[in-house]
C-alpha cells in the first residue's frame, strides 16, 4: 500500500490491484464521540448521499451515477472505540470494462458530495432536510422492532458506566434529532470538513501517482487530528453485576450477558481471543451452540461476540422465558468450562479452520478489505500479516488462561408480557 | 471439454456433459481463495404432476414435495451431510424455488473432498417413514413463519391473481395440509424421476484447476451406477396459456404497520430457445428501468407526492414455463399507486419515447451492475440459470444485454405489456 500525506491530518492510502472489475474509494472522517455529535453526523451523512448542488434531486444524482456505468455512492456513520466515523463510499466498474475516465469522474462525484452539498444561504435545502430527518427518525424508531438488535444494544448500555459517552449510539438518539436545524447541520458539516482526521482509501486498478494528482486538488486544510493516540475504550472492572429486566410484547425472550474482557484489536492476545471466542460461542462448533442450543434445546440461538474496542464480550440468546434460570446457569457453565480448558484439541482445530476459512474468504471481498484497512489505520496498526500462522500457533493453555479474564458485568433480560 | 473465451474480461468458461448426462460448468477466477459449487436439479415446487421413473401413468404429488426432498437429502442413516461439510471447513446450504432445487457449498480448502460430499449426499437418497414424519413438524413451522411475512404473502397473493389455477400460487414449501400427505415412497418417486444426472448440472466458480476438478467429478461419477440418460416427463405447467383466468383484484387483511400494494403483469410469450428468453428478459429489464427506476421522472413524481417511498420495488422474473413483472410499495395511497403503475404501462410506448435519450445511460448502468457481479463466485454461480437458458453464464448475459438497441424495446412492449393481464393485490391492516 502506498501512503501519502495530503495535509497534516489528511492521508491518502492507495492499493493497486487488477484482480477485480470494480474500483473502490472510502473516505473516512473521524472525531471523538461527544454527547451531541452522533445524531447530527448521522443526519449529515444522509443529506450528503441524497443530493448535491450540482445534482439537487435524488433523480439527478441517480442519473449521474447511471452515467458512470451504474456507479454507487453512499454515506453512513459508525464507531471504532471512541472515534465517531462518517464514511463516504463510492465504487464503479474499472475503465477497462466501460470507457476511459470513469474513475476520474467517480472522484469528481465524491468531490461534489463532500465539497458542494445542497446548501444555500447557510442552510441545507429545507425540503430535503425535512424528508431525511424523518427518514432517520423512522430508522431510529424501527430499531426497537428488531428485538435481537435491540436487546444487544440494551446490554451494551447496561455494561457501560453511567458517565460513559459510549452509552450514546453511533447513529444518535431521537431526542437529539429534534434539536437539529438546516442551519445547525451546516455548522456540523463545516466543523467536520475543517477538523476531522481524514483517511482516503483507494483499492483498484489505479496508478498511485495519478490518484494522488486527483486528490491533491481537493481544498483540504491542514489540521491536528482530534483523536487521542489510543481510541480503545477501557472500562475498569466493577464488582457489582448490573442486572436489568424489561417486558415487551414478544414471543421469544432474550437473555444477554456482558463480560469484562480487556483484550483489544490486534494486541498480543488478539488471535488467542479469536480462538477463545470461537470455542465459547462464535462458531457452530462452539460450546454455546452445542450445549445450550443443540443438546439442551434451551435456546433458539446462542452466540458470543468480542467487543475488541470496548473491553468486553457479549453473549446473546433467545429463549423461552420460563427457562431463564436453567439457561443462565448453563451459559455461565460454558464460560467456566472454557476457563478450565475443558475443550478438545479437535474442536479447537475446527474453530481455527473456520476462522482461517473466514479470513481467506474475506480476501475475496474487496469492500470488506477496505473497511478492514480503515480499522487497522484507526488503531495505528499496519495491515495484518501471517494471520494463518498466528491462528495456528494459539495453544489450549493460552485460550484457557485468556478466558480467565472473563468476568460477568451485566445481565439483560427481555421478557414477554404476562 | 468445450472452452468459451471472454477475452475482454480475461475469463474462460469450461463445459462438459458427462456420459451419465450430468453437465459440468466451470469458471475459474484468478487470484481468488474461495470456491463455490452448486449442484442443481430442474425440479421445483411447480413440478407436481409427472410420470414417475419406471412407471407409465401420470402422478400428481402433494404440494411441497421438492422442498421436502431438499430437507431430507441431508439426513442419512448414520450422519448428516452438513456435519461432513463442517468438518472439511466448508459452508453448505440448499434452496428450492418454483423450478429448481440447488445444493451448494463454499470453501477455501479440501475442494476435492467437499465435491465428493456434495455429489455423494445428493446422489444417495435415504428416506424412512420415521425421518419423513419427524420433518413434518419442522417444515410446518417453516410454513407458519413464511405466513407471518407480509412481503411473501403479498408476492404469493399476486401469483394467486395471475395464475389462479396453476401450482405457482402455492407456497414453495407447500401447505400444512399438503405436507401431511407426503410419504417416503412419494419422495423416492420424485427423486428417481428428477435427480437423474441428465436433469442436473454442476456449476463450480472461483479458485479451481479445470482439468483437476473435471477429473475428480468424473472419478466420483464413474463408480456409481446410473440408468441410461433420460429426461423426466412432466405435464405442461400452465392450464390457461391465453391468461384469460387472471383475477384483476384481491385484498388480504393482515397485521401490517402500513398497507402494502402490488401490481402484477403476466406474460404469455413462448420461446424457441434460451437465448431468446434472455434477450426478452434484458429488453424488459431495460424497459422497466427506463420507466420506473430512481432516475425516472415517474419515480420522482410519485416519491414527492408520497405515493411511494424507499420501499418501492419492481422486478421482472422469467422461470421455466412462466414469467411476470411486479411493482410494489408500502403506502397509504394504494389506489393512486395502482392507477399510476397501470397508467404508465398503458402509455409505455409514448412514455418510452420521451426518455429515449436516457437509453444509453440506463443500459450502461445495467451492464456495470452485471460486470460488478463478476467479482463474486457465489453471485456468478447463483445467477446461472441452467438448461432453460441453454446453460448461459453471467458472461453470456453481459453480451446479450450489450447487443440490445433502443428500437428493440418496442418489441418487448408489444410482446409483454398487455393491460388485460394486469392485476392488483393489496394487504391492509385490520380496521380498529
Amino acid at each position: 500500500m502506498v501512503d501519502f500525506n495530503l495535509q497534516p491530518g489528511v492521508r491518502l492510502h492507495v492499493e493497486p490491484t487488477s484482480r477485480f472489475h470494480v474500483n473502490r474509494i472510502l473516505i473516512n472522517f473521524a472525531t471523538p464521540q461527544t454527547a451531541e455529535n452522533s445524531a447530527a453526523r448521522n443526519l449529515l451523512a444522509n443529506l450528503l448521499e441524497t443530493s448535491t448542488a450540482a445534482y439537487p434531486t435524488q433523480t439527478a444524482f441517480a442519473k449521474a451515477l447511471n452515467h458512470l456505468y451504474g456507479a454507487d455512492a453512499s454515506a453512513s456513520v459508525s464507531r471504532i472505540g471512541y472515534a465517531h466515523t462518517l464514511r463516504v463510499r463510492a465504487e464503479a466498474v474499472d475503465d477497462r470494462f466501460a470507457q476511459p475516465g470513469i474513475f476520474a469522474s467517480l472522484v469528481d462525484i465524491l468531490y461534489q458530495m463532500i465539497f458542494r452539498p445542497l446548501i444555500t444561504d447557510g442552510a441545507f435545502d429545507a425540503a430535503t432536510f425535512k424528508t431525511q430527518r424523518q427518514n432517520v427518525a423512522n430508522e431510529l424508531a424501527s430499531i426497537k422492532e428488531n428485538k435481537q438488535y435491540y436487546a444487544a444494544w440494551q446490554l451494551d448500555r447496561l455494561y457501560y458506566d453511567q458517565s460513559s459517552l459510549m452509552r450514546i449510539p453511533s447513529y444518535g438518539r431521537l431526542e437529539d434529532l429534534d434539536k437539529l436545524t438546516p442551519a445547525s447541520l451546516v455548522e456540523t458539516y463545516y466543523d467536520m470538513l475543517a477538523h476531522d482526521q481524514i483517511d482516503i482509501f483507494v483499492y483498484g486498478n489505479v496508478d498511485p501517482q495519478a490518484v494522488l494528482d486527483l486528490f491533491r486538488q481537493w481544498p483540504l486544510s491542514p489540521r491536528q487530528s482530534p483523536l487521542p493516540n489510543d481510541i480503545y475504550y477501557r472500562q475498569p472492572f466493577h464488582h457489582r453485576v448490573r442486572e436489568l429486566s424489561e417486558r415487551q410484547d414478544v414471543n421469544q425472550a432474550k437473555l444477554n450477558l456482558a463480560y469484562h474482557f480487556p483484550v483489544f484489536y490486534r494486541d498480543e492476545n488478539y488471535y488467542a481471543a479469536l480462538v477463545m471466542n470461537g470455542i465459547l460461542g462464535g462458531t457452530p462448533y462452539s460450546k454455546l451452540f452445542a450445549n445450550v442450543r443443540e443438546k439442551a434445546s434451551l435456546a433458539y440461538y446462542a452466540s458470543s461476540q468480542l467487543r475488541l474496542f470496548s473491553s468486553h464480550l457479549a453473549i446473546q440468546t433467545g429463549i423461552d422465558a420460563k427457562n431463564y434460570h436453567q439457561a443462565r446457569q448453563l451459559i455461565e457453565a460454558q464460560v467456566k468450562a472454557v476457563q478450565q480448558g475443558d475443550f478438545s484439541e479437535t474442536v479447537m482445530q475446527e474453530v481455527k479452520d473456520a476462522l482461517i476459512n473466514q479470513y481467506q474468504t474475506g480476501l475475496d471481498a474487496p469492500g470488506g478489505i477496505v473497511e478492514h484497512w480503515l480499522v487497522d489505520c484507526m488503531s495505528n496498526r499496519l495491515p495484518a500479516e501471517n494471520v494463518i500462522e498466528s491462528l495456528q500457533q494459539v495453544t489450549k493453555e493460552q485460550v484457557a488462561n485468556l478466558a480467565k479474564k472473563l468476568q460477568l458485568q451485566a445481565v439483560y433480560f427481555l421478557d414477554g408480557e404476562e | 471439454m468445450q472452452q468459451f473465451k471472454y477475452s475482454e474480461f480475461n475469463q474462460n468458461v469450461y463445459q462438459k456433459q458427462l456420459d451419465n448426462g450430468l453437465l459440468v460448468t466451470m469458471l475459474p477466477m484468478e487470484g481468488f481463495h474461495k470456491t463455490y459449487a452448486v449442484l442443481s436439479t430442474e425440479f421445483g415446487s411447480i413440478d407436481n404432476t409427472f410420470v414417475p421413473d419406471q412407471k407409465n401413468e401420470l402422478l400428481t404429488v402433494p404440494d411441497g414435495v421438492a422442498h421436502f426432498l431438499e430437507h431430507k437429502m441431508f439426513e442419512k442413516a448414520d450422519h448428516d451431510a452438513f456435519d461432513l461439510f463442517g468438518k472439511l471447513g466448508a459452508d453448505a446450504n440448499a434452496f428450492t424455488s418454483f423450478t429448481q432445487t440447488r445444493y451448494l457449498f463454499s470453501t477455501t480448502s479440501h475442494l476435492h473432498e467437499n465435491l465428493d460430499v456434495l455429489l455423494d449426499f445428493v446422489q444417495d437418497p435415504y428416506f424412512t417413514e420415521q425421518t419423513v414424519a419427524k420433518e413434518k413438524g419442522i417444515i410446518g413451522q417453516e410454513i407458519t413463519m413464511y405466513n407471518d411475512d407480509p412481503s411473501w404473502r403479498l408476492y404469493l397473493g399476486m401469483l394467486g391473481n395471475l395464475y389462479p389455477n396453476d401450482p405457482m400460487h402455492i407456497d414453495i414449501a407447500g401447505t400444512q395440509e399438503s405436507i401431511q400427505k407426503i410419504t417416503a415412497p412419494i419422495l423416492y418417486d420424485a427423486y428417481r424421476t428428477f435427480y437423474q444426472p441428465a436433469n442436473m448440472n454442476l456449476f463450480v466458480a472461483g479458485r479451481l484447476d479445470v482439468e483437476q476438478v473435471l477429473a475428480w467429478v468424473e472419478q466420483n461419477q464413474a463408480v456409481k451406477h446410473f440408468d441410461a440418460p433420460k429426461l423426466p416427463k412432466r405435464t405442461a405447467v400452465i392450464s390457461d396459456p391465453t391468461a384469460n383466468d387472471v383475477i384483476p383484484f384481491r385484498t388480504l387483511t393482515m397485521a401490517v404497520e402500513r398497507p402494502k400494494v402490488m401490481v402484477g403483469l403476466r406474460g404469455i410469450q413462448s420461446f424457441e430457445n434460451g437465448k431468446e428468453r434472455l434477450l426478452y428478459k434484458w429488453r424488459i429489464n431495460l424497459l422497466l428501468a427506463m420507466l420506473f427506476d430512481e432516475t425516472s421522472a415517474n419515480f420522482l413524481r410519485l416519491y414527492d407526492t408520497g405515493v411511494i417511498d424507499d420501499s418501492f420495488n419492481y422486478n421482472f422474473e422469467i422461470q421455466r414455463g412462466f414469467h411476470l413483472a411486479t411493482f410494489s410499495t408500502d403506502t397509504d395511497q394504494m389506489e393512486q399507486f395502482a392507477d399510476a403503475m397501470i397508467q404508465i404501462l398503458k402509455e409505455a410506448p409514448e412514455q418510452l419515447a420521451t426518455v429515449k435519450n436516457q437509453f444509453e445511460d440506463v443500459k450502461h448502468a445495467m451492464l456495470g451492475r452485471l460486470i460488478n457481479q463478476l467479482d463474486s463466485p457465489e453471485n456468478i454461480a447463483m445467477l446461472y440459470g441452467g438448461s432453460y437458458f441453454d446453460h448461459a453464464t453471467l458472461l453470456d448475459e453481459i453480451e446479450i444485454l450489450r447487443s440490445i438497441d433502443y428500437d428493440e424495446l418496442a418489441i418487448a412492449i408489444d410482446q409483454f405489456v398487455k393491460p388485460e393481464r394486469l392485476s392488483v393485490y393489496q394487504i391492509v391492516p385490520p380496521t380498529k
